[in-house]
């Protein structure tokens, strides 16, 4: 009953979503748009980061491998057509992942992090002095496309197909692994789990979902610079989306990336010169009160009919999270 | 016990593993020293041994989780030396951790399922397949009402099963059980017991870590003592607790001339056999706890818990798992608001003061599970105890005692506390809480997860701080060791206090001996 329900309402949903480029501005799409490629990108994050717990702040290094193997390969000697690159660019970025993962996957919790912080800047680097191939910090210029729904619709392709992806790695003995690592690793390693293999899958699955939200926003934005593609923002943002929607959740980050997406557009458009610092404070408001996500005011709604927001949790968060 | 099952046939000669010339060193220090050590088909093998002998350690070297600097594992007819831990594990050896492993944000049935999933059958069986197979174990090992809970929510006691269920879901041939009855009363223990040996009649072969006599006594088939990373001893059990070298090394004198004061087994827990504590006083009331409630968020533990502390006194607070003792002690120190009633000390009312204005009035609380600061050195734990301290003078001085008092200490001044034996550890915590100088120490489990040896030196000292003055009440699951040790002593059940009276008389009651000392 309540689940049919739930299917009903979800489908309703997609049929807006289908609907949309119909009903509203072709600026307003480009909104929509951007949430649903920061969809992407935070479902590609929750793997590594939501599911198996691994701190990744460098996932922009593989939205940018993604963003300039789609540019260079349409605009190079073979005019590539756009799938096919993009297809390409996941590819690599994956083979990037596997190859950087097998060592700095062995370091943990800050070190992790520092880590894959200096991937994405070395990779920045490189695009930014291998003038030959990458022209450099003049970038590159890609075939120009307008019609503003092919992207709405690539990526909300793309994200039904992240979701579908993430909800059988939730119940798959891949994502049950990983969700081990996360709690205890050595407890993981006894129970059987190469745990080795299982991050660098998940580790190149996050990459997988960072390139083609990269590639996408390439063909969008035409014109693709190191500064533009390299940039920490990304990797911000869909940590972000995943913590607010909820890590390890299969619909969290979606519904993440819609609340960030919205909350930025409107306070944005509400104050155009505090937007970082109002923001920024609505997002510490989240973590501090939501540590889990708003997947589990939404889980905890439905299983006792308890109050979502609690005092308690906020101490409780502040007792788990203390430094030991 | 009756209706178990009997044993499995055993092949003499069958060997499981195979250890030989096993040596771990750390840095430059050897924790495991050169063991060999046989573990035979269908067998229970007890392992006991002083903290830091290196038990955990071996346990470590033989699933993969640490590899040894030297020496080969056989197991199986397989070498398995250089084997990467999760492949040991698919090839039918599993562990339960001495500190609970859970997976903690996922529910006990998932924690299981995960065993089932990656164990030595683990590729026969689909995910759903495994969550299947969770609910069959979680029926051996009685979690089955526990299946949806997070283990976060878990008791210790239940986390010590949930520990057992997911080693037992890797359908293992051989399995190490790392302490797993630290921490449970005796009637618990006797379940522990029985559910062991449950498991070894259906086939699995056993190696046991543990401290508790009783229980090492009552199962196992053979018994090896390690000590300094050696094994000293090998053999029937019987022989093993009447040999000198094991007498000195781990069990201590106090446990021998039990033993032989009344010939046999049985004796060990023979009440009032060897009080230890001195005459009672006779001064004023120090703690005055009265109509005590309090519990965690709408959860009651203590419902109406009254009792009082006399000057210069040692009280015994026992009590089954969950009864309260330490929800009781939390309260005490003002780390957990009481809901109700009130907490005197020394005359003045501390209910609901901050916790470090109690510290300020001479309460010190040294937790059970022991929270030493592991990344700092000794002293440096010991010296976090002086904060709100102002006779600076006089600091260095206590120092110097609390070294004189507890000499190993001293020569691990400098080490890292997390590097510390269990037995240390705890030595370390009472340490700190004695360098607030306080007046009331509150000591929760003191003997928790240590060899019988250290807990008669960590009893000795505590009638030593007595005699200098400070009151103790004292938290301990081994309810005989306890009720030697104290004056008084208090019964708490289900959040109550039941009965109280003098040490001596508890320790007679029948009541108190089918209870806790399982008689």
């Amino acid at each position: 009953m309540k689940k049919a329900a739930a299917i009903a309402g979800f489908l309703a949903l997609l049929a807006l979503l289908v609907a949309l480029p119909r009903l509203v501005s072709s600026y307003k799409l480009l909104t929509y748009t951007r949430f649903l490629i920061l969809a992407l990108m935070a479902q590609g994050w929750n793997f590594i980061g939501g599911y198996t717990g691994y701190a990744a702040f460098g996932n922009v290094a593989y939205f940018g491998i993604g963003a300039y193997t789609t540019g260079l390969l349409m605009i190079g000697k073979w005019h590539v057509p756009f799938f096919p690159a993009l297809a390409a660019g996941a590819l690599l970025s994956a083979l990037v992942a596997i190859l950087l993962g097998l060592p700095i996957l062995r370091l943990k919790g800050h070190y992790f992090a520092i880590a894959t912080l200096g991937v994405a800047e070395a990779l920045s680097q490189v695009a930014d002095t291998w003038d030959s191939v990458t022209e450099g910090s003049t970038g590159i210029d890609l075939p120009l496309k307008t019609e503003g729904e092919f992207f709405y619709y690539t990526a909300l392709g793309f994200v039904i197909v992240g979701l579908l992806c993430t909800a059988a790695f939730s119940r798959s003995k891949l994502g049950n692994g990983c969700v081990a690592i996360r709690e205890d690793q050595d407890a993981a390693r006894m129970l059987g789990i190469n745990t080795t293999l299982f991050k660098v899958i998940a580790y190149a699955l996050s990459a997988v979902f960072a390139a083609l939200a990269g590639g996408l926003t390439a063909y969008q934005n035409i014109h693709v610079t190191p500064g533009d593609f390299f940039k920490i923002d990304y990797t911000l943002q869909m940590i972000i989306a995943t913590i607010i929607g909820g890590a390890g959740t299969v619909l969290g980050p979606v519904l993440g990336a819609a609340v960030f997406q919205l909350l930025s557009t409107y306070v944005w458009s509400k104050f155009l010169e505090l937007h970082p610092t109002i923001l920024g404070v609505i997002i510490v408001l989240f973590i501090v009160f939501l540590p889990r996500g708003l997947m589990t005011v939404l889980g905890r709604k439905r299983q006792r009919g308890e109050r979502p927001f609690r005092m308690s949790d906020l101490l409780a968060n502040v007792r788990a999270h203390r430094v030991t | 016990m009756s209706a178990l099952p009997s044993p499995v046939p055993r092949i003499p000669g069958d060997s499981i593993l195979e250890a030989r010339g096993i040596t771990k060193k750390f840095g430059g220090l050897a924790a495991v020293d050169g063991i060999d050590l046989t573990i035979r088909r269908g067998e229970i093998l007890g392992v006991i041994g002083p903290n830091g002998a290196g038990k955990t350690t071996f346990v470590n070297c033989m699933t993969g989780l640490e590899k040894p600097t030297a020496g080969t594992i056989v197991f199986n007819g397989q070498d398995i030396t250089k084997t990467p831990s999760y492949r040991i594990g698919r090839l039918g050896m599993a562990r339960t951790f001495q500190v609970v492993k859970p997976l903690r944000q996922l529910t006990v049935r998932e924690n299981v399922a995960t065993g089932a999933m990656f164990g030595a059958r683990g590729s026969e069986r689909s995910a759903a397949q495994a969550r299947h197979e969770a609910d069959e174990v979680l029926e051996r090992v009685g979690l089955a009402d526990m299946r949806g809970r997070t283990a976060t929510e878990l008791t210790i006691l239940d986390l010590k099963r949930l520990e057992l269920a997911k080693a037992l879901a890797m359908d293992p041939q051989l399995l190490f059980l790392d302490e797993v009855m630290a921490g449970l009363n005796q009637s618990e223990i006797e379940k522990a017991m029985e559910l062991i040996l449950r498991v070894n009649r259906s086939g699995v072969t056993l190696f046991v870590i543990e401290h508790v006599m009783k229980a090492i006594m009552g199962i196992s088939d053979r018994l090896t003592v390690l000590h300094y990373g050696r094994k000293i001893a090998e053999g029937n059990p019987k022989d093993i607790v009447e040999s000198p070298a094991v007498i000195e090394a781990y069990l201590g004198e106090r446990f021998a001339r039990r033993a032989e004061a009344a010939g046999e087994e049985n004796a060990l827990i023979e009440p009032g056999t060897f009080l230890k504590a001195p005459p009672a006083p006779a001064g004023d009331t120090l703690l005055e706890v009265k109509n005590l409630v309090s519990g965690y968020g709408e959860v009651q533990i203590l419902r109406d818990v009254s009792l009082e502390v006399k000057d210069k006194e040692i009280v015994a607070l026992i009590g089954a798992n969950g009864a309260g003792k330490t929800t009781l002690l939390w309260t005490i120190s003002q780390l957990l608001k009481p809901m109700g009633g009130s907490v005197h000390f020394a005359g003045r009312d501390i209910t609901a003061a901050r916790s470090d204005e109690v510290v300020g009035a001479g309460v010190v609380h040294v937790p059970q599970g022991r929270r030493l600061f592991a990344g700092l050195t000794v002293r440096e734990n010991l010296m976090q105890g002086v904060y709100l301290r102002r006779d600076t003078e006089r600091i260095e001085q206590d120092l110097e005692r609390i070294f004189s008092l507890l000499p190993l200490l001293k020569e691990r001044a400098g080490q890292l506390a997390g590097r510390l034996s269990g037995g240390e550890q705890q030595m370390c915590a009472i340490g700190r809480g004695l360098m607030s100088r306080p007046r009331l120490l509150l000591i929760d489990e003191l003997s928790l997860g240590l060899a019988p040896l250290v807990v008669d030196s960590l009893l000795d000292l505590i009638t030593e701080i007595n005699r200098e003055g400070t009151t103790v009440l004292l938290v301990e699951q081994d309810v005989q060791v306890a009720l030697e040790h104290a004056h008084r002593g208090y019964v708490l059940e289900t959040g109550r206090i039941v009965q109280t009276g003098p040490a001596e008389e508890l320790l007679d009651d029948p009541r108190i001996r089918q209870a806790y000392l399982g008689l």
